[in-house]
């Protein structure tokens, strides 16, 4: 009924005005609304009582709880001892928050308050249409609440994790704050920006299963419990797909597997100077999972190169394609008491059918949420005199069955024609 | 009976040998003494060395201005005995008697490996090592200069008579030690012994290059890599000491060790310490030769996947190793 209404509205509004005025105003009226429910989220370390991390959360009408995002608060979450909450009402109100769930794979943090709003916020249960106006509402850089108006353009495409694509500038202080569409509805909560107006929303459905799963004793071993679950997913999903296999030189390499990994492409071939030509593929699946400032994970990536120097002996050849072997890094980003340190198994392989390669197998385990590792792997075909292909991949956060049986189909996959 | 009197430097080295039949011996600066001296501290008529009826030696003290001294440095009041052997001091200057019958040390006899120290000093070895350095440069530049840098073949090449150069350095200040300590200064074996170092260390390199590929880099061949610089590094400084120093044999094996662990020690650390966390770049053997150069038959899939379950185990049990700790 109320959609009805706000709908013809919008006809009557549309005939009489231009739409940026329409917009300004039922931002204001939502604002106005709901300025009560949006707060501002501080991290406050215990001793020095300084502010280590502020965002957004809102409060929600039915259960009364706070909703922001997991990065916002991951230090309380992690170091329960050392960091406290507190939120900061826009009648100046303060008060303590409580971590009631939290869910890392999409971002979101409930929190228990006893504070309470004239107009809390409610769930949007349908999802809108593709072009609606949307208003992100947040406190960017502790400067006060603002109101961001901007459209709905679907979930995102090409992405593992559902996530809102939003035509809006989303700041970094604005994570956690909500996303309403004219009613006031919440339909996702900001969670990044990657500039330029573009902004992503986690939907509001990601937020209704966490409001609906049951509370957990032990936060991080639920979150271990989400990371195991989530690569599990994503990995049956890659291992389930038919990979698709592009030619790359001699031989054929896997290309765009699954949806979510991209593909991009390289070569030094125009480049005659050079006496070794070079071609690289590169695929990643980039979207990370943070669980603290130090430590992120859930990244895939795979790189392939040829190279070939038809013109050199096989002893100059081997030398610079050992170059092209000697420079393996991590591919995210860990603190010391997050990981352990990386242990290489380094083997020539002699496969039944296939290519003879040196392989090189890293691997590092994650010091608080066990069965999870970060895998590094590199290996380069051995049988040829005067062309060798690289195939390179990482995975972070896998745990051992999955990380075995996508190297398997990974090496597999390479082939010489 | 004859005396021999001896006149000593600071480090009680022998800078003069003087053989006199008679039995009294004048020691001072002027010029009408027996044995004429330096030291301006010491008076121009000093002292005298005098022999007695039953053929014992005095040494009488001329009421010098600095005094004289016998052993443990005791002031000669009138005259005090000396025995063969025995130093003595006008002020500051030591001298030493003997008389003829004092016995000598037996002969050294050449040592083979002296000997052949010696006879690494001939041009030709050190051309020969000084070439296969060489070859080694030629190689490395041959491997690794991309083509459309080939003009740099000759700034390449021209470090190679630079590190020659300033290997020389090493050996110039063994020889300047051994002059000091009045010795032979030894400068072409002791630099032919520098180049034979760096030859067997480029060879030694070469060896190990070939040595981690057939072993997929494992710890041995790691091991073997820092041992074998360790032990060319403990030969070169033994023959150098050898060269430099009359040291007991033991002392200077003892001393090369020290100086060639001290001098891998960074390798050694390398290997001995466990990885960092926060090492971002991953440590492994990226060596790689074609083929033919691996000698072993490689693993197939199933022995590898198995390995790789090892490694999983073998992180795992890190992890909690660290959490215990």
């Amino acid at each position: 009924m109320l959609q009805k209404t706000w709908t013809s509205l919008l006809l009557l509004v549309l005939c009489c005005c231009s739409a940026p005025g329409y917009s300004a105003a039922v931002a204001e009226k939502v604002f106005a609304d709901y300025a009560d429910a949006l707060l501002q989220i501080k991290v406050l370390e215990h001793a020095s009582g300084a502010k280590s991390a502020i965002g957004s959360g809102f409060l929600l009408a039915e259960p009364n709880l706070v909703v922001t995002n997991y990065h916002v608060v991951s230090e309380a979450v992690l170091f329960p001892q050392k960091y406290q909450l507190e939120f900061l009402a826009q009648n100046q109100q303060k008060g303590k928050l409580e971590i009631v769930a939290v869910d890392v794979v999409n971002d979101l943090a409930l929190l228990k308050t006893d504070y309470t709003a004239a107009k809390s916020f409610q769930l949007q249960q349908q999802a809108p249409v593709q072009g609606a106006e949307v208003y992100s509402l947040g406190n960017p850089h502790d400067l006060g609440l603002i109101v961001v108006p901007g459209t709905y353009n679907g979930l995102q495409k090409h992405s593992f994790y559902p996530r809102i694509h939003f035509t809006g500038a989303i700041n970094s202080g604005m994570s956690g704050g909500p996303a309403v569409n004219e009613a006031g509805q919440v339909i996702g909560v900001n969670v990044a920006s990657a500039g330029n107006g573009l902004g992503f929303l986690v939907p509001a459905a990601a937020l209704q299963k966490l409001l609906t799963k049951q509370a957990v004793a032990d936060l991080k071993q639920d979150i271990q419990q989400q990371l195991i679950s989530n690569q599990q997913d994503m990995f049956q999903q890659i291992l389930n797909a038919n990979w698709q296999l592009k030619s790359f030189g001699p031989a054929t390499v896997p290309d765009e597997i699954v949806p979510f990994i991209r593909c991009w492409g390289t070569s030094n071939v125009e480049k005659d100077k050079d006496d070794v030509k070079r071609v690289n593929a590169f695929c990643n699946q980039p979207e990370e999972i943070f669980l603290s400032s130090e430590f992120s994970t859930g990244r895939i990536e795979m790189q392939f190169e040829w190279l070939q120097g038809k013109d050199l002996h096989p002893l100059q050849f081997f030398r610079r394609y050992q170059q092209s072997i000697n420079q393996m890094n991590a591919d995210n980003s860990a603190g010391e008491d997050d990981v352990t340190a990386y242990s290489c198994q380094n083997q020539l392989l002699s496969p039944a059918e296939g290519q003879h390669a040196k392989a090189v197998f890293c691997l590092r385990a994650y010091r608080n949420y066990p069965q999870l590792f970060d895998v590094a792997y590199i290996s380069a075909s051995l049988d040829h005199q005067q062309q060798g292909v690289i195939s390179h991949f990482t995975l972070a956060g896998v745990d051992q069955k999955m990380a075995l049986e996508f190297s398997h189909k990974f090496i597999g996959a390479v082939v010489w024609q | 009976m004859a005396v021999i009197v001896e006149v000593l430097n600071k480090q009680q080295k022998v800078i003069e040998r003087h053989k006199f039949l008679q039995q009294q011996v004048k020691l001072g600066r002027a010029f009408d003494n027996d044995v004429i001296l330096f030291n301006k501290h010491v008076c121009p008529y000093h002292a005298t060395l005098q022999q007695d009826q039953a053929g014992q030696w005095w040494l009488e003290d001329l009421s010098s201005v600095n005094g004289s001294f016998v052993s443990d440095r005791k002031a000669v009041l009138a005259k005090e005995p000396l025995r063969s052997g025995e130093v003595c001091w006008l002020g500051e200057q030591a001298l030493r008697l003997y008389d003829d019958a004092h016995p000598v040390p037996a002969t050294l006899p050449f040592s083979a490996v002296g000997q052949k120290l010696q006879a690494m000093g001939h041009w030709a070895f050190i051309l020969l090592f000084a070439l296969i350095l060489a070859v080694d440069q030629m190689v490395e530049i041959w491997l690794t200069l991309p083509k459309q840098l080939e003009h740099l073949w000759t700034v390449r090449l021209l470090e190679l008579p630079k590190t020659l150069l300033m290997f020389c350095i090493w050996p110039a200040i063994l020889a300047l030690w051994g002059r000091f300590n009045q010795q032979e200064s030894h400068f072409l074996p002791q630099l032919s012994l520098t180049y034979a170092a760096l030859a067997a260390s480029a060879v030694w390199g070469v060896f190990c290059y070939w040595l981690g590929f057939n072993l997929d880099g494992s710890v041995v061949a790691q091991i073997t890599e820092v041992t074998g610089y360790s032990l060319i590094l403990v030969a070169l400084f033994c023959g150098n000491l050898w060269l430099a120093t009359h040291w007991p044999v033991k002392a200077q094996a003892a001393v090369a060790v020290v100086v060639a662990l001290l001098a891998t020690s960074g390798q050694w650390a390398g290997l001995l310490t466990p990885p960092s966390p926060f090492d971002r770049s991953l440590q492994y053997d990226s060596r790689l030769l074609p083929l033919s150069f691996y000698l072993g038959k490689g693993k197939d899939m199933q022995q590898y996947e198995q390995e790789l379950q090892q490694l999983f185990e073998q992180v795992e049990q890190q992890r909690q190793d660290v959490d215990t700790q």
